[in-house]
Protein backbone atom coordinates (compact mmCIF):
# COMPACT_ATOMS: atom_id res chain seq x y z
CA UNK A 1 0.00 0.00 0.00
CA UNK A 2 1.29 3.41 -0.99
CA UNK A 3 1.68 6.32 0.91
CA UNK A 4 -1.15 7.86 -0.68
CA UNK A 5 -3.69 5.19 0.02
CA UNK A 6 -3.17 4.93 3.63
CA UNK A 7 -3.41 9.04 3.94
CA UNK A 8 -6.75 8.14 2.24
CA UNK A 9 -7.70 5.50 3.73
CA UNK A 10 -11.07 6.10 6.22
CA UNK A 11 -9.54 4.75 9.40
CA UNK A 12 -6.43 7.09 9.17
CA UNK A 13 -8.83 9.95 8.76
CA UNK A 14 -10.43 9.45 11.97
CA UNK A 15 -7.01 8.72 13.87
CA UNK A 16 -5.63 11.85 12.51
CA UNK A 17 -9.12 14.11 13.24
CA UNK A 18 -9.92 12.36 16.95
CA UNK A 19 -5.75 12.99 17.60
CA UNK A 20 -6.60 16.25 15.85
CA UNK A 21 -9.19 17.51 17.81
CA UNK A 22 -8.08 16.11 21.07
CA UNK A 23 -4.68 18.27 20.80
CA UNK A 24 -6.81 21.00 19.89
CA UNK A 25 -9.16 20.51 23.27
CA UNK A 26 -5.96 20.14 25.31
CA UNK A 27 -4.33 23.03 24.64
CA UNK A 28 -7.40 25.13 25.07
CA UNK A 29 -8.39 23.53 28.01
CA UNK A 30 -5.16 24.85 29.03
CA UNK A 31 -4.87 28.56 27.39
CA UNK A 32 -7.78 29.39 28.33
CA UNK A 33 -7.74 28.97 31.63
CA UNK A 34 -4.68 30.42 32.20
CA UNK A 35 -6.20 33.14 29.68
CA UNK A 36 -9.58 33.91 32.19
CA UNK A 37 -7.34 33.51 35.10
CA UNK A 38 -4.63 36.32 33.72
CA UNK A 39 -7.70 38.43 32.31
CA UNK A 40 -9.55 38.15 35.72
CA UNK A 41 -6.18 39.04 37.58
CA UNK A 42 -5.58 42.30 35.62
CA UNK A 43 -9.05 43.87 35.55
CA UNK A 44 -9.11 43.37 39.17
CA UNK A 45 -4.89 44.90 39.56
CA UNK A 46 -3.86 42.03 40.23
CA UNK A 47 -1.39 39.57 38.51
CA UNK A 48 -2.78 36.15 38.08
CA UNK A 49 -0.82 32.85 38.07
CA UNK A 50 3.20 34.18 38.04
CA UNK A 51 5.22 31.04 39.84
CA UNK A 52 4.80 28.34 37.70
CA UNK A 53 6.70 29.00 33.85
CA UNK A 54 6.67 32.07 31.92
CA UNK A 55 4.05 34.20 33.64
CA UNK A 56 2.31 31.32 34.85
CA UNK A 57 1.58 29.84 31.74
CA UNK A 58 1.69 26.13 33.30
CA UNK A 59 -0.29 26.52 35.51
CA UNK A 60 -3.23 25.18 34.11
CA UNK A 61 -1.32 21.93 33.15
CA UNK A 62 0.01 22.22 37.06
CA UNK A 63 -3.35 22.38 38.02
CA UNK A 64 -4.41 19.41 35.87
CA UNK A 65 -2.17 17.20 37.55
CA UNK A 66 -3.16 17.97 40.93
CA UNK A 67 -6.89 16.55 39.70
CA UNK A 68 -6.02 13.46 38.43
CA UNK A 69 -3.61 12.79 41.71
CA UNK A 70 -7.20 13.42 43.61
CA UNK A 71 -8.93 10.74 44.90
CA UNK A 72 -12.36 10.00 43.23
CA UNK A 73 -14.80 10.31 46.04
CA UNK A 74 -18.42 9.08 45.82
CA UNK A 75 -20.38 10.81 48.32
CA UNK A 76 -23.31 8.85 50.44
CA UNK A 77 -26.49 8.69 49.14
CA UNK A 78 -25.78 9.64 45.59
CA UNK A 79 -27.25 7.79 42.39
CA UNK A 80 -23.71 6.23 41.62
CA UNK A 81 -24.01 5.16 38.16
CA UNK A 82 -25.25 8.28 37.44
CA UNK A 83 -22.97 10.53 39.47
CA UNK A 84 -20.48 8.45 37.39
CA UNK A 85 -21.87 9.09 34.15
CA UNK A 86 -22.48 12.66 34.33
CA UNK A 87 -19.18 14.14 33.60
CA UNK A 88 -18.69 12.31 30.67
CA UNK A 89 -22.06 13.26 29.41
CA UNK A 90 -21.80 16.61 29.92
CA UNK A 91 -18.05 16.55 28.25
CA UNK A 92 -18.71 14.44 25.12
CA UNK A 93 -20.82 16.44 23.29
CA UNK A 94 -18.30 19.19 23.13
CA UNK A 95 -15.68 16.50 21.28
CA UNK A 96 -18.38 15.80 19.01
CA UNK A 97 -19.50 19.42 18.00
CA UNK A 98 -15.90 19.78 17.17
CA UNK A 99 -16.75 17.98 14.29
CA UNK A 100 -18.16 20.38 11.82
CA UNK A 101 -15.92 23.61 12.89
CA UNK A 102 -14.27 25.21 9.73
CA UNK A 103 -10.85 25.36 11.15
CA UNK A 104 -9.54 26.92 7.54
CA UNK A 105 -10.37 26.08 3.95
CA UNK A 106 -8.91 22.15 4.02
CA UNK A 107 -8.84 21.73 7.98
CA UNK A 108 -12.64 21.23 8.98
CA UNK A 109 -13.08 16.77 10.17
CA UNK A 110 -16.28 16.55 8.06
CA UNK A 111 -18.40 18.78 5.84
CA UNK A 112 -21.96 17.88 6.48
CA UNK A 113 -24.50 19.69 4.61
CA UNK A 114 -26.33 20.18 7.90
CA UNK A 115 -23.33 21.20 9.53
CA UNK A 116 -24.89 24.37 11.83
CA UNK A 117 -28.11 21.89 12.86
CA UNK A 118 -25.51 19.41 13.78
CA UNK A 119 -23.89 21.73 15.79
CA UNK A 120 -26.69 23.24 17.93
CA UNK A 121 -28.32 19.57 18.21
CA UNK A 122 -25.61 18.06 19.89
CA UNK A 123 -24.66 20.94 21.84
CA UNK A 124 -28.33 20.36 24.08
CA UNK A 125 -27.34 17.00 24.74
CA UNK A 126 -24.73 18.81 27.30
CA UNK A 127 -27.59 20.08 29.19
CA UNK A 128 -28.78 16.80 30.23
CA UNK A 129 -25.33 15.38 31.79
CA UNK A 130 -25.28 18.98 34.06
CA UNK A 131 -29.60 17.78 34.80
CA UNK A 132 -27.93 14.11 35.45
CA UNK A 133 -25.09 15.76 37.69
CA UNK A 134 -27.58 17.96 39.52
CA UNK A 135 -30.19 14.89 40.13
CA UNK A 136 -27.30 12.43 40.87
CA UNK A 137 -25.78 14.24 43.81
CA UNK A 138 -29.04 14.15 45.98
CA UNK A 139 -27.83 17.38 46.95
CA UNK A 140 -30.21 20.47 47.31
CA UNK A 141 -28.23 23.08 46.04
CA UNK A 142 -26.85 20.76 42.91
CA UNK A 143 -30.45 20.20 42.02
CA UNK A 144 -31.58 23.59 42.22
CA UNK A 145 -28.66 24.75 39.84
CA UNK A 146 -29.35 21.81 37.43
CA UNK A 147 -32.63 22.74 37.39
CA UNK A 148 -31.73 26.57 36.64
CA UNK A 149 -29.71 25.08 34.20
CA UNK A 150 -32.57 23.21 31.78
CA UNK A 151 -34.59 26.58 32.44
CA UNK A 152 -31.84 29.01 31.20
CA UNK A 153 -30.67 26.54 28.40
CA UNK A 154 -34.05 26.24 26.50
CA UNK A 155 -34.54 30.27 26.82
CA UNK A 156 -31.96 31.36 25.61
CA UNK A 157 -31.71 28.47 23.27
CA UNK A 158 -34.66 30.35 21.10
CA UNK A 159 -32.80 33.32 20.43
CA UNK A 160 -29.67 31.68 19.60
CA UNK A 161 -31.26 29.53 17.25
CA UNK A 162 -33.29 32.76 15.47
CA UNK A 163 -30.36 34.92 15.36
CA UNK A 164 -28.50 32.29 13.24
CA UNK A 165 -31.63 31.98 11.20
CA UNK A 166 -31.25 34.98 9.88
CA UNK A 167 -27.62 33.91 8.91
CA UNK A 168 -28.93 30.82 7.03
CA UNK A 169 -31.83 32.91 5.52
CA UNK A 170 -28.73 35.13 3.73
CA UNK A 171 -26.21 32.23 3.08
CA UNK A 172 -29.06 30.06 1.86
CA UNK A 173 -27.16 27.49 3.86
CA UNK A 174 -26.58 25.06 6.49
CA UNK A 175 -22.97 23.92 5.80
CA UNK A 176 -20.50 25.64 7.43
CA UNK A 177 -17.94 26.25 4.54
CA UNK A 178 -20.73 27.44 2.64
CA UNK A 179 -21.23 29.67 4.83
CA UNK A 180 -18.00 30.84 4.97
CA UNK A 181 -16.82 30.86 1.25
CA UNK A 182 -20.06 33.48 1.45
CA UNK A 183 -18.17 35.43 3.26
CA UNK A 184 -15.35 36.22 0.93
CA UNK A 185 -16.39 39.71 0.17
CA UNK A 186 -17.80 41.10 3.60
CA UNK A 187 -18.23 39.54 6.72
CA UNK A 188 -22.12 38.35 7.89
CA UNK A 189 -21.71 40.59 11.06
CA UNK A 190 -21.74 43.91 8.87
CA UNK A 191 -25.03 43.13 7.46
CA UNK A 192 -26.28 41.47 10.62
CA UNK A 193 -25.13 43.03 13.90
CA UNK A 194 -28.33 42.87 15.69
CA UNK A 195 -28.21 39.03 15.10
CA UNK A 196 -24.26 38.79 16.14
CA UNK A 197 -25.56 40.57 19.31
CA UNK A 198 -28.19 38.56 20.33
CA UNK A 199 -26.16 35.09 19.23
CA UNK A 200 -23.11 36.41 21.85
CA UNK A 201 -25.44 37.37 24.46
CA UNK A 202 -27.29 34.40 24.46
CA UNK A 203 -23.86 32.28 23.95
CA UNK A 204 -22.81 33.78 27.28
CA UNK A 205 -26.26 32.15 28.73
CA UNK A 206 -25.93 29.08 27.58
CA UNK A 207 -22.14 28.82 28.72
CA UNK A 208 -24.14 29.27 32.52
CA UNK A 209 -21.26 32.17 32.55
CA UNK A 210 -21.34 35.36 34.32
CA UNK A 211 -23.46 37.67 34.52
CA UNK A 212 -26.18 34.56 33.25
CA UNK A 213 -24.08 31.79 36.04
CA UNK A 214 -27.35 31.52 38.52
CA UNK A 215 -26.56 27.78 37.85
CA UNK A 216 -23.52 28.16 39.44
CA UNK A 217 -24.46 30.81 41.67
CA UNK A 218 -21.78 30.64 44.13
CA UNK A 219 -23.05 32.63 46.92
CA UNK A 220 -26.27 31.01 47.10
CA UNK A 221 -25.68 27.32 45.44
CA UNK A 222 -22.22 26.39 46.50
CA UNK A 223 -21.36 25.12 43.00
CA UNK A 224 -24.66 24.42 41.54
CA UNK A 225 -24.92 21.16 39.51
CA UNK A 226 -21.01 20.53 40.55
CA UNK A 227 -21.35 20.87 44.01
CA UNK A 228 -20.53 17.12 44.95
CA UNK A 229 -17.56 16.86 42.76
CA UNK A 230 -13.95 16.56 42.74
CA UNK A 231 -10.64 15.52 41.10
CA UNK A 232 -11.02 14.06 37.95
CA UNK A 233 -14.70 14.41 37.62
CA UNK A 234 -14.67 17.87 38.34
CA UNK A 235 -11.80 18.61 36.12
CA UNK A 236 -14.20 17.05 33.25
CA UNK A 237 -16.71 19.43 33.92
CA UNK A 238 -14.42 22.32 34.24
CA UNK A 239 -12.98 21.43 30.67
CA UNK A 240 -16.41 21.06 28.90
CA UNK A 241 -16.75 24.80 30.22
CA UNK A 242 -14.15 25.94 28.65
CA UNK A 243 -14.52 23.48 25.48
CA UNK A 244 -18.14 25.00 25.07
CA UNK A 245 -17.00 28.33 25.53
CA UNK A 246 -13.84 27.95 22.44
CA UNK A 247 -17.02 26.29 20.31
CA UNK A 248 -19.21 29.29 20.99
CA UNK A 249 -16.65 31.89 19.78
CA UNK A 250 -15.52 29.21 17.14
CA UNK A 251 -18.94 28.73 15.52
CA UNK A 252 -19.69 33.17 16.21
CA UNK A 253 -16.22 33.34 13.92
CA UNK A 254 -17.67 30.88 11.93
CA UNK A 255 -21.25 32.71 11.13
CA UNK A 256 -20.52 36.41 11.47
CA UNK A 257 -16.60 36.93 11.32
CA UNK A 258 -15.42 35.27 8.25
CA UNK A 259 -14.60 32.10 9.31
CA UNK A 260 -11.08 31.38 8.69
CA UNK A 261 -10.74 34.45 5.78
CA UNK A 262 -7.98 36.86 6.29
CA UNK A 263 -5.31 38.53 4.54
CA UNK A 264 -1.50 38.01 5.59
CA UNK A 265 -1.87 34.64 7.46
CA UNK A 266 -2.39 31.39 6.90
CA UNK A 267 -6.34 30.60 7.26
CA UNK A 268 -5.98 28.47 10.69
CA UNK A 269 -3.99 31.19 12.17
CA UNK A 270 -6.73 33.61 11.35
CA UNK A 271 -9.26 31.34 12.71
CA UNK A 272 -7.85 30.95 16.20
CA UNK A 273 -7.37 34.80 16.41
CA UNK A 274 -10.62 35.98 15.84
CA UNK A 275 -11.98 32.98 17.75
CA UNK A 276 -9.83 33.85 21.28
CA UNK A 277 -10.61 37.78 20.36
CA UNK A 278 -13.91 36.29 21.03
CA UNK A 279 -13.34 33.91 24.04
CA UNK A 280 -11.31 37.35 25.58
CA UNK A 281 -14.31 38.82 24.96
CA UNK A 282 -16.59 36.73 26.92
CA UNK A 283 -13.93 36.33 30.19
CA UNK A 284 -14.24 40.03 29.70
CA UNK A 285 -17.64 39.86 30.50
CA UNK A 286 -17.59 37.34 33.18
CA UNK A 287 -15.39 40.62 34.88
CA UNK A 288 -17.27 43.37 33.91
CA UNK A 289 -20.94 42.64 35.32
CA UNK A 290 -22.82 41.05 38.88
CA UNK A 291 -24.99 38.38 38.34
CA UNK A 292 -28.45 38.56 37.32
CA UNK A 293 -31.35 37.57 39.21
CA UNK A 294 -33.47 34.49 38.08
CA UNK A 295 -36.27 36.50 37.17
CA UNK A 296 -34.82 39.04 35.20
CA UNK A 297 -32.54 36.33 33.59
CA UNK A 298 -35.83 35.41 31.97
CA UNK A 299 -37.35 38.46 31.59
CA UNK A 300 -34.05 39.80 29.66
CA UNK A 301 -34.67 36.58 27.28
CA UNK A 302 -38.66 36.31 26.83
CA UNK A 303 -39.27 40.33 26.87
CA UNK A 304 -36.09 41.57 24.63
CA UNK A 305 -33.58 39.37 23.12
CA UNK A 306 -36.32 36.94 21.98
CA UNK A 307 -38.54 39.64 20.20
CA UNK A 308 -35.46 41.63 19.16
CA UNK A 309 -34.20 38.32 17.59
CA UNK A 310 -37.24 38.01 15.74
CA UNK A 311 -38.07 41.30 14.31
CA UNK A 312 -33.89 40.95 12.76
CA UNK A 313 -35.23 37.53 11.37
CA UNK A 314 -38.86 39.03 10.32
CA UNK A 315 -36.18 42.30 8.15
CA UNK A 316 -33.51 40.04 7.08
CA UNK A 317 -36.70 37.87 5.46
CA UNK A 318 -38.20 40.39 4.18
CA UNK A 319 -34.97 42.33 2.58
CA UNK A 320 -33.94 39.06 1.09
CA UNK A 321 -37.25 38.30 -0.62
CA UNK A 322 -37.55 42.07 -2.18
CA UNK A 323 -33.73 41.91 -3.87
CA UNK B 1 -44.00 48.29 24.54
CA UNK B 2 -44.35 51.41 26.32
CA UNK B 3 -41.89 54.70 26.30
CA UNK B 4 -40.27 53.01 29.85
CA UNK B 5 -39.84 49.67 28.04
CA UNK B 6 -37.53 51.14 25.84
CA UNK B 7 -36.16 53.67 28.20
CA UNK B 8 -35.29 50.79 30.28
CA UNK B 9 -33.52 49.35 27.22
CA UNK B 10 -31.96 52.69 26.56
CA UNK B 11 -30.40 52.71 29.83
CA UNK B 12 -29.23 48.92 30.12
CA UNK B 13 -27.57 49.34 27.07
CA UNK B 14 -25.33 52.61 28.34
CA UNK B 15 -24.64 50.66 31.67
CA UNK B 16 -23.02 47.73 29.52
CA UNK B 17 -21.03 50.05 27.75
CA UNK B 18 -19.87 51.66 30.62
CA UNK B 19 -19.17 48.77 32.80
CA UNK B 20 -16.92 47.28 29.71
CA UNK B 21 -14.91 50.10 28.99
CA UNK B 22 -14.30 50.65 33.27
CA UNK B 23 -13.11 47.19 33.13
CA UNK B 24 -10.96 47.10 30.25
CA UNK B 25 -9.24 50.41 31.44
CA UNK B 26 -8.24 48.41 34.47
CA UNK B 27 -6.94 45.46 32.60
CA UNK B 28 -4.18 48.17 31.01
CA UNK B 29 -3.63 49.81 34.91
CA UNK B 30 -0.49 48.67 36.76
CA UNK B 31 -1.25 46.04 39.01
CA UNK B 32 -0.75 46.60 42.77
CA UNK B 33 0.49 43.16 43.83
CA UNK B 34 3.70 42.85 45.24
CA UNK B 35 5.48 39.14 44.54
CA UNK B 36 6.11 38.72 48.25
CA UNK B 37 9.32 36.16 47.99
CA UNK B 38 10.88 37.45 44.67
CA UNK B 39 9.76 41.05 45.86
CA UNK B 40 10.30 42.62 49.43
CA UNK B 41 8.25 45.77 50.59
CA UNK B 42 10.53 48.53 51.64
CA UNK B 43 10.46 49.04 55.72
CA UNK B 44 9.76 52.67 57.29
CA UNK B 45 13.25 53.43 59.52
CA UNK B 46 11.63 53.33 62.67
CA UNK B 47 9.50 49.77 62.01
CA UNK B 48 9.73 47.94 65.40
CA UNK B 49 11.41 44.71 64.39
CA UNK B 50 13.00 41.85 65.84
CA UNK B 51 15.57 43.33 68.88
CA UNK B 52 19.37 43.70 68.52
CA UNK B 53 21.84 45.28 70.76
CA UNK B 54 24.14 47.98 69.52
CA UNK B 55 27.64 48.27 69.34
CA UNK B 56 30.16 51.28 69.89
CA UNK B 57 33.03 52.39 67.37
CA UNK B 58 35.52 49.83 68.81
CA UNK B 59 32.85 47.03 68.09
CA UNK B 60 32.29 46.17 71.90
CA UNK B 61 28.67 46.09 73.09
CA UNK B 62 27.17 49.22 74.46
CA UNK B 63 25.27 47.28 77.27
CA UNK B 64 26.00 47.81 80.97
CA UNK B 65 24.01 45.16 82.22
CA UNK B 66 21.94 47.23 84.26
CA UNK B 67 18.95 44.90 83.55
CA UNK B 68 16.81 47.28 83.05
CA UNK B 69 15.19 45.91 79.53
CA UNK B 70 14.86 42.54 81.61
CA UNK B 71 12.65 44.02 83.96
CA UNK B 72 10.30 46.45 81.77
CA UNK B 73 9.62 43.64 79.12
CA UNK B 74 5.83 42.65 79.87
CA UNK B 75 5.98 39.53 77.61
CA UNK B 76 8.93 38.02 79.90
CA UNK B 77 11.24 37.66 76.55
CA UNK B 78 14.44 38.99 77.50
CA UNK B 79 16.64 37.07 79.61
CA UNK B 80 20.00 38.20 80.71
CA UNK B 81 23.00 37.15 82.20
CA UNK B 82 25.65 39.08 84.15
CA UNK B 83 28.91 38.05 85.28
CA UNK B 84 31.22 40.56 87.72
CA UNK B 85 34.76 40.30 86.59
CA UNK B 86 37.16 39.33 89.68
CA UNK B 87 39.13 42.85 90.47
CA UNK B 88 36.29 45.10 88.61
CA UNK B 89 33.02 46.70 90.68
CA UNK B 90 31.15 46.87 87.09
CA UNK B 91 29.00 44.00 85.73
CA UNK B 92 29.59 42.34 82.45
CA UNK B 93 27.06 40.50 79.92
CA UNK B 94 27.59 36.96 79.80
CA UNK B 95 24.25 35.87 78.11
CA UNK B 96 21.71 37.26 76.55
CA UNK B 97 18.24 36.10 75.32
CA UNK B 98 15.30 37.48 73.10
CA UNK B 99 12.10 34.87 72.90
CA UNK B 100 10.93 36.18 69.89
CA UNK B 101 7.94 33.86 70.41
CA UNK B 102 7.19 35.96 73.72
CA UNK B 103 8.08 39.33 72.33
CA UNK B 104 4.87 41.76 71.69
CA UNK B 105 7.34 44.02 70.38
CA UNK B 106 6.15 47.07 72.03
CA UNK B 107 9.63 48.74 72.04
CA UNK B 108 9.89 49.31 76.02
CA UNK B 109 12.94 48.01 76.34
CA UNK B 110 14.19 50.48 73.74
CA UNK B 111 12.57 53.27 75.25
CA UNK B 112 13.66 52.54 79.02
CA UNK B 113 17.79 51.48 78.03
CA UNK B 114 19.96 54.15 79.80
CA UNK B 115 22.67 54.16 77.34
CA UNK B 116 20.94 53.39 74.67
CA UNK B 117 22.41 49.64 73.94
CA UNK B 118 19.13 47.79 72.25
CA UNK B 119 16.98 48.82 69.49
CA UNK B 120 14.67 47.67 66.89
CA UNK B 121 15.58 46.31 63.61
CA UNK B 122 13.59 46.76 60.94
CA UNK B 123 13.72 42.69 59.85
CA UNK B 124 10.33 41.28 60.09
CA UNK B 125 10.43 37.70 58.33
CA UNK B 126 11.26 36.33 61.75
CA UNK B 127 9.37 32.83 61.09
CA UNK B 128 11.01 29.83 62.27
CA UNK B 129 10.48 26.13 61.68
CA UNK B 130 11.32 25.36 64.89
CA UNK B 131 10.75 26.78 68.18
CA UNK B 132 14.11 27.13 69.23
CA UNK B 133 15.59 29.04 66.40
CA UNK B 134 13.15 31.68 67.86
CA UNK B 135 15.07 32.41 70.69
CA UNK B 136 18.32 34.96 69.69
CA UNK B 137 20.78 34.97 71.52
CA UNK B 138 24.12 37.26 71.94
CA UNK B 139 26.05 35.09 68.60
CA UNK B 140 22.91 35.10 66.80
CA UNK B 141 21.41 38.45 67.75
CA UNK B 142 23.63 40.68 65.53
CA UNK B 143 23.80 38.51 62.30
CA UNK B 144 20.41 37.18 62.34
CA UNK B 145 18.91 40.71 62.48
CA UNK B 146 20.89 42.53 59.51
Amino acid sequence: MDLAMIADSIIVKVILSIAGVMIVFTINALFATWLERKVAGHIQLRLGPMEVGFHGVLQGAADGLKLIAKEIITPKGVDKKLFALAPYLAFFPTLLMFVVIPFSDKLQVRDLNIGLLYFFSISCIATIGIFMAGWASNNKYSLMGAVRSIAQSIAYEIPIILSILSVVIITQSLKLSEIVSYQSKFWIVLVQPVAFVVYVISAIAELNRTPFDIPEAESELVAGFHTEYSGMRFAVFFMAEYTNIFLVSAMATTLFLGGWRGPFFPPVVWFFIKTYALVFFIIWVRWAFPRLRPDQLMSFCWKFLTPVALLNLLITTFFMKIF
Amino acid sequence: MNASYFNKVNIGIKTVIKGLALSISYLFKKPVTLQYPHEKKRIAQRYRGSIRLKRNEEGALKCIACGSCEKICPAGAIKMVTVTPEGSKKKQLSEFYVDLGLCIYCGLCVDTCPVDAIEHSIVYEVAERKKDGLILRLDNLGEKNV
